[in-house]
């Protein structure tokens, strides 16, 4: 099964960061590219995460939906993994996945991405020698589709957890679905949190050095980062995780533009994963836990691993 | 609910007299009646009003309760709501601490009479409309003067509420920790009022830095088969010094905020007493159970702390019983040493700490109402 990622620039520097042949008049798309047999592109729109934000939505929409077509038509794509905002944009894929003009399959590829972040705080976790039922976590962004699932996942094995988000009434529906005792909260109270896990599509960074308790693990899912560069640095005791990405299996040694070496967006690496596995199905809205789990069996299977984490592409050293 | 004895007579059938029939006079009649049967056989009741009675409270069975009631084998039928969610607010910045079914929302007047039926039915002996009048002591028993008569009786316990006359008549030297609250009952405004289509309670800390040492209250219940929001707010002026905030003016504020247009003559209050170390509460044959002691002074939290109440002084008796010694000399310090007591110092350093603004609202908010932790 043919796939391909479809995505968008986060600032107007990406653009340099990409190979000029895929830079094309309305999108951006690789060439083929050849997976250990598996086909499939690189693709996105060339809008900012800002423009993406701040467009009509039937507009992003239907750009999305003929990049869609034209790759499905062009390349015989039959499969496409929604990376960044188009997740948000479509209503978690489940547009697309329903529109009849593409006859692919969708796949957000934020099960694998859930599965990792939570890999991502154990390991955080065991490095700093603390352990799970002893901290209080705080998750912002709880009610997004990686949030939801990593809330479901990690409130019962902390002894506290705050889940965070804007929407009041969002927060309700995430009260009704994730099991256990926790707060929800409209604000950012993350003070006392010993782990952050940030889970949003919010265009600039949103926690300050006030926010963060001494020693606290940050673990940034959010594309641009919800902790800035500068603040790690004016906060050392801070351990921070990039969230998301994934070491790619020694096997496929391709190197993706504005990616550390070695390293893969775990969303894309699910859906490598599942034509690897030439799986006929969407994965779109709420994620499936037992999906979540199947795809941690994929990562296994391929050798996708978080065997190295790092902090703004630097390696974290594990000792 | 059971035949009245006759009028002014000598009654020498009981050895032990309950006097209030709430949550802690009949929680320490059926922990008798779970441990010493015997005892509770001799056991008699005595309520100054006639059930169902009105009973002025938020109705919020939370904390440890269901414990309890499962230990003492009850299961009240009556109308009920599940509650998850108690949000709290301090002035822009709300949070909502989730804890599944960890309040039953009821109405007092049917929780107080259910729970008294189910007593009934198991043997209590219940007089109602009858009022404790004083005691005098007789050799090692108390002559105990009610309305309908006088007992004899080895041991009286006051599960008599906040103003317990049983408590008055022991002349005791203590200090007094009264609390002030107000409150009304009106239909869900759904424009207004989300406590009951989001079944949760709110718990409003704002006015703590407007010198209120307390904390105002919404909660969702059901009258009659209707929607209703209770509305309150207590006062714990537990740093006295303090300058007073005036209630009235705040309470009038939270109701036209929620758009309600209730006349202050129909707004009701009661006491609130909470209890202190220092507090004596047990003389030689007499104890006090539940609000008669009291609770604590953070948030107020009573109806399970009124079931313990029980349990301990239920326990307290037999053991008077089997010892013959009737001083009640521990009493004091077994309440200490108990969940309750250990739980009352907890939220008396946080009322202490939150109503004098050292201590963060919602810090103090988790520290009283979380409550379970999972390691």
């Amino acid at each position: 099964m043919k796939f391909a990622t479809l995505g968008h620039l986060m600032i107007k520097e990406n653009i340099r960061d990409m190979p000029k042949d895929w830079i094309h008049d309305s999108w951006i798309y690789s060439p083929e590219l050849n997976v250990k047999g598996t086909k499939g592109h690189i693709t996105g729109l060339l809008l900012t995460a800002k423009e993406m934000m701040e467009s009509p939505i039937e507009e992003i929409r239907q750009n999305i939906l003929d990049l869609a077509v034209f790759i499905q038509d062009e390349f015989n794509v039959e499969l496409i993994q929604l990376g960044a905002l188009t997740t948000s944009v479509t209503s978690g894929g489940k547009w697309l996945a329903d529109n009849t003009s593409f006859s692919g399959f969708v796949n957000h590829g934020d099960s694998y991405t859930a599965a990792v972040t939570c890999q991502g705080v154990m390991k955080s976790l065991k490095i700093c020698h603390k352990v799970p039922s002893e901290c209080t976590i705080a998750v912002i962004g709880a009610y997004g589709i990686i949030g939801e699932a990593i809330s479901k996942i990690l409130v019962p094995q902390f002894n506290h957890s705050i889940l965070i988000g804007r929407n009041r009434h969002k927060l309700k529906n995430l009260r009704e679905n994730v099991k256990g005792d926790f707060e929800t909260t409209t604000y950012l109270s993350t003070r006392k949190a010993d782990v952050i896990l940030t889970a949003t599509s919010h265009p600039t960074a949103l926690l300050s050095s006030a926010h963060l308790k001494e020693n606290a693990i940050v673990v940034d899912v959010s594309q641009p980062p919800n902790l800035s560069y500068a603040i790690c640095q004016k906060r050392p005791d801070v351990f921070r995780v990039d969230g998301g990405f994934v070491d790619l299996p020694k096997q496929i040694p391709y190197q993706i533009p504005a990616l550390p070496k070695g390293k893969i967006f775990s969303c894309v690496a699910e859906v490598i994963m599942q034509a690897f596995e030439n799986e006929k199905k969407d994965h779109v809205g709420s994620i499936d836990l037992h999906h979540l789990k199947k795809t941690e069996e994929w990562a296994e299977k391929y050798g996708f691993t978080l065997h190295e984490m790092t902090n703004f592409g630097v390696p974290i050293k594990s000792d | 609910m059971s035949s009245l004895p006759a009028n002014q007579k000598t009654i020498n059938d009981y050895d032990i007299m309950i006097v209030g029939g709430g949550p802690a006079g009949v929680s320490t009649w059926l922990h008798l009646n779970k441990y010493a049967p015997e005892l509770a056989a001799k056991t008699v009741l005595i309520e100054k009003e006639i059930f169902p009675r009105e009973k002025i409270c938020g109705g919020g069975i939370g904390g440890w309760s269901g414990v309890i009631l499962q230990n003492l084998d009850v299961h009240l039928d009556i109308p009920s709501l599940h509650i998850s969610d108690i949000e709290f607010i301090n002035g822009e910045k709300t949070f909502i601490l989730h804890q599944p079914n960890c309040f039953e929302m009821v109405r007092r007047i049917e929780f107080d009479h259910a729970l008294m039926k189910l007593a009934v039915s198991r043997g209590l002996m219940l007089h109602e409309d009858e009022l404790f009048l004083h005691f005098t002591r007789n050799h090692r028993n108390l002559l105990v003067n009610t309305t309908e008569g006088t007992y004899k009786v080895k041991v009286l316990i006051g599960a008599d509420g906040a103003l317990s006359s049983v408590r008055r008549s022991m002349n005791l030297s203590n200090i007094p920790h009264i609390a002030s609250t107000l409150e009304v009952f009106s239909p869900a405004n759904n424009a207004f009022d989300h406590e009951f289509d989001e079944k949760k309670i709110t718990v409003d800390l704002t006015f703590i830095k407007k010198g209120l040492q307390g904390y105002i209250w919404h909660v969702p219940c059901i009258k009659n088969g209707k929607s209703f929001v209770g509305h309150g707010m207590a006062n714990f002026p537990i740093h006295k010094k303090k300058p007073k905030a005036s209630m009235t003016n705040i309470f009038n504020q939270v109701l036209q905020s929620r758009n309600i247009a209730i006349d202050q003559k129909s707004w009701v209050g009661h006491p609130i007493r909470w209890y202190a170390k220092e507090d004596t509460i047990s003389i030689p044959n007499i104890l006090l159970a539940g609000d008669a002691v009291g609770i604590e002074p953070a948030f107020g939290g009573g109806i399970h702390f009124a079931l313990s109440y029980g349990e301990v002084s239920a326990k307290s008796i037999i053991n008077a019983f089997q010892t013959n010694d009737f001083s009640f000399q521990d009493y004091g310090t077994t309440i200490q040493a108990h969940l309750i007591g250990k739980w009352i110092a907890k939220c008396t350093s946080v009322a202490l700490s939150l109503y004098d603004m050292k201590m963060d609202p919602f810090d103090a908010a988790r520290e009283v109402f979380t409550i379970r932790k999972k390691k």
